[in-house]
């Protein structure tokens, strides 16, 4: 049933910053595909490159930054061949974003039934009236109650998750094909983030709509998505079907972020914290990133940056020792 | 007026939180007080009347239309062909002085040559060509607000723009407006004031409000920059352009509401500022032409007339109007930083 193409595939992405102590290459050649009515995953630890990886598809990579290589195909055409206005049309219409920070991710000045009509001024022309009766229906459909009275909130009458919400409202204003959702529950407490997430994933039954969700919470791939992309330091170490990535882990890294997670059904065993830290970017050893804290490390590991490569069907890693299943 | 800038949610906060200083709402009261009366100027005092019905011949408004068969006609002569069993009558303004009369039907009784002290006919006394002084300063608050609201008007505008363009696109083009913002600010308005006053050769107060308008831009700018690199780093203005606004959508929707609240206290600051540059303009005899109003020009003839060491009115009454305004536009000023802190509570 799924579709031939993706709807999205970063092929090689490339991200650096030019800083003052050097070249920060903050995404390394991220390769993975978005699928249409599929939710990817994207997990790793903080600094290892997800949101840069989700700013470069919107191409709003803040400044120092620049995109210097790969490509980003939207249904088989180079996002990074497109001009500003062509991508300007495209933001917020056909890829939709949700950020982490629900508190600041509206302007506090506007109330949210204007912002949510601003995404359809911009994309659908629509009037004063009709923009704010389809703002009415989304705060409704995103479970925002009594919308009507609602719609006229500014930002600081609501809450959190109630902001969220909006947030979701906004980007699903435009009837979008692609959602990124930059760790939409992480700034939540948990009872908010288990309701946010299940909006989400009604919303994605729903609409048919490809999900990017980025997230360091494993809890929140295992419950919501298809297929996992771990990053590593810049480069993409994993890529997966959930229930294939979860059971039997190929990548040391990946396999020791499972053992990092509690509850679950490994949950018995003592909780493991990966040892040592992600290294600096800016003065990568060479060969594998992941080496030093690794417990598999061969003398190859040393010299040569692994590829991402098949290691079993449709499960890709870059290791030169993956783990064996048992 | 200046609410129409701020941004809808902090409207009516603000004006809570201004509203609790009794100070700063007093000082706007007597602000609007004096906009009344710059506004009323030819109701409050004129030698023509309000309306009037003499010889049979009704005039709506002379005071403003100043019709030509009423030219050689003042309050005062009208009065004296009034002839009230024809059903004749006028409506005189609330002192039937214009602010250029300098001889009133009275003056010939007087007993002394002006300036007269405060008296039922003038209430605030006359300068030494007997003009009346409140009819004086009623149309000289014109000159005075006038110079005020366009000279910032002007500058918050040039400010707003180079802060904004500077914040936000930040590079060659930042570094370009912070130079030129840092040699315009060593510029002594006053005296380049002065030279160019003695330049141009017009007197009028265009050239003043242009020099104003045009060195004093530099703090608003200055501004309005930091608050944008503040702003543009929070998460609103990339949600912003995630939705796909441009870039004029996000500094005229996003960041110039969230901008303007400190741009209005430095406007009201820079009224009072603007204010005081006219009056001692004026008082040097480089702002508004000789027989025209304004309060710096009755100072300067209170200063001239010294030799009439009783007439304190002369001095006193500008004096104070200067004063007051000025006094009264810092006040609100303080008023509205105080709202718009946002570390105070709601
Ligand atoms: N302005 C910048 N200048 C230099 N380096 C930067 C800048 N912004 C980000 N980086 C680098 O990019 C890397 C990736 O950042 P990114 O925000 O994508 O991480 P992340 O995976 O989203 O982390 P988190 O889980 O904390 O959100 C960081 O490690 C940082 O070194
Ligand atoms: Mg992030």
């Amino acid at each position: 049933m799924s579709p031939a193409e993706p709807l999205l595939r970063i092929q090689g992405l490339c991200t650096r910053f030019e800083t003052d102590e050097g070249e920060v290459p903050a995404v390394d050649g991220a390769t993975f595909d978005v699928w249409a009515g599929r939710t990817t995953g994207l997990v790793g630890e903080s600094g290892c490159g997800k949101s840069l990886t989700a700013l470069s598809v919107m191409r709003l990579v803040p400044e120092p930054g620049r995109i210097c290589a790969g490509k980003l195909l939207w249904h088989g055409e180079d996002l990074l061949a497109k001009s500003a206005e062509e991508m300007r049309k495209l933001r917020g219409d056909r890829i939709a974003m949700v950020f982490q920070e629900p508190m600041t991710s509206l302007n506090p000045v506007f109330t949210i039934g204007d912002q949510i009509s601003e995404v359809l001024r911009y994309h659908r022309d629509a009037g004063r009236g009709d923009a704010r009766r389809r703002a009415v229906d989304l705060l409704a459909q995103v479970g925002v109650p009594d919308a009507g009275r609602r719609v006229d909130d500014f930002p600081h009458q609501l809450s959190g998750g109630q902001r969220q919400r909006v947030m979701l409202a906004m980007a699903l204003a435009c009837d979008p094909e692609l959602l990124i959702a930059d760790e939409p529950t992480t700034a939540l407490d948990a009872t908010v983030q288990v309701q946010i997430l299940e909006l989400l994933a009604r919303l994605q039954r729903e609409r048919q709509l490809g999900v990017l969700l980025i997230t360091h919470d494993l809890g929140v791939v295992a419950e919501s998505c298809d297929e996992v992309v771990v990053m590593y330091a810049g480069r993409v170490v994993e890529v997966g079907s959930a229930a294939e990535l979860f059971s039997t882990p190929a990548h040391p890294y990946t396999a020791a972020l499972l053992r990092s997670v509690p509850g679950r059904e490994r949950g018995r065993g003592p909780l493991e914290v990966i040892p040592g830290a992600v290294p600096n970017l800016s003065r990568l050893p060479p060969g594998c990133r992941f080496r030093a804290r690794c417990d598999r490390a061969i003398s190859v590991c040393e010299t040569v940056d692994p590829p991402l490569e098949p290691k079993r069907a449709g499960h890709l890693a870059a290791c030169h020792a993956p783990v064996i299943p048992p | 007026m200046t609410g129409a800038f701020l941004a809808p949610s902090s409207r009516g906060r603000v004006w809570r939180r201004f509203r609790k200083r009794w100070l700063s709402l007093g000082a706007l009261g007597l602000l609007g007080l004096l906009f009344a009366a710059a506004a009323l100027a030819d109701e409050l005092a004129s030698d023509k009347p309000i309306a009037a019905r003499v010889g049979g011949h009704t005039w709506w408004l002379p005071n403003l239309t100043r019709p030509l068969e009423l030219r050689a006609d003042t309050v005062q002569t009208l009065r004296a062909r009034l002839n009230r069993d024809q059903g004749d009558w006028m409506v005189e303004p609330l002192v039937p002085f214009g602010p250029y009369q300098t001889y009133s039907g009275q003056s010939a009784e007087r007993p002394s040559a002006p300036p007269w002290g405060p008296d039922s006919d003038h209430p605030l006394g006359t300068d030494e060509v007997g003009r009346d002084v409140f009819a004086r300063l009623v149309h000289g608050a014109r000159a005075s607000l006038t110079v005020g609201f366009v000279a910032v008007g002007l500058y918050v505008l040039i400010g707003l723009l180079l802060g904004l363009l500077a914040g936000y696109y930040g590079g060659v083009l930042d570094a370009v407006v912070s130079r030129v913002t840092e040699i315009t600010m060593t510029f002594p308005t006053m005296f380049f004031i002065l030279a160019v006053m003695g330049l141009v050769h017009v007197k009028t107060l265009v050239p003043i409000m242009l020099v104003i308008g045009l060195t004093r831009w530099t703090d608003v700018c200055r501004l309005v920059r930091a608050e944008v690199l503040r702003l543009k780093t929070l998460e609103f203005v990339q949600a912003s352009r995630a939705i796909g606004a441009s870039d004029l959508r996000i500094l005229a929707r996003h960041l110039v509401p969230n901008a303007m609240g400190p741009v209005l206290v430095a406007a009201t600051f820079g009224i009072a500022g603007a204010i005081l540059i006219e009056s001692s303009l004026s008082f040097l005899g480089f702002g508004v032409p000789p027989p025209a109003p304004s309060w710096g020009e009755l100072l300067s003839q209170a200063n001239r007339y010294l030799t009439h060491p009783g007439a304190w009115w002369l001095t006193v009454y500008p004096g104070l109007a200067i004063f007051a305004t000025v006094t009264a536009f810092n006040l609100v000023g303080e008023g509205l930083r105080d709202a718009l802190d946002p570390r105070q509570g709601a």
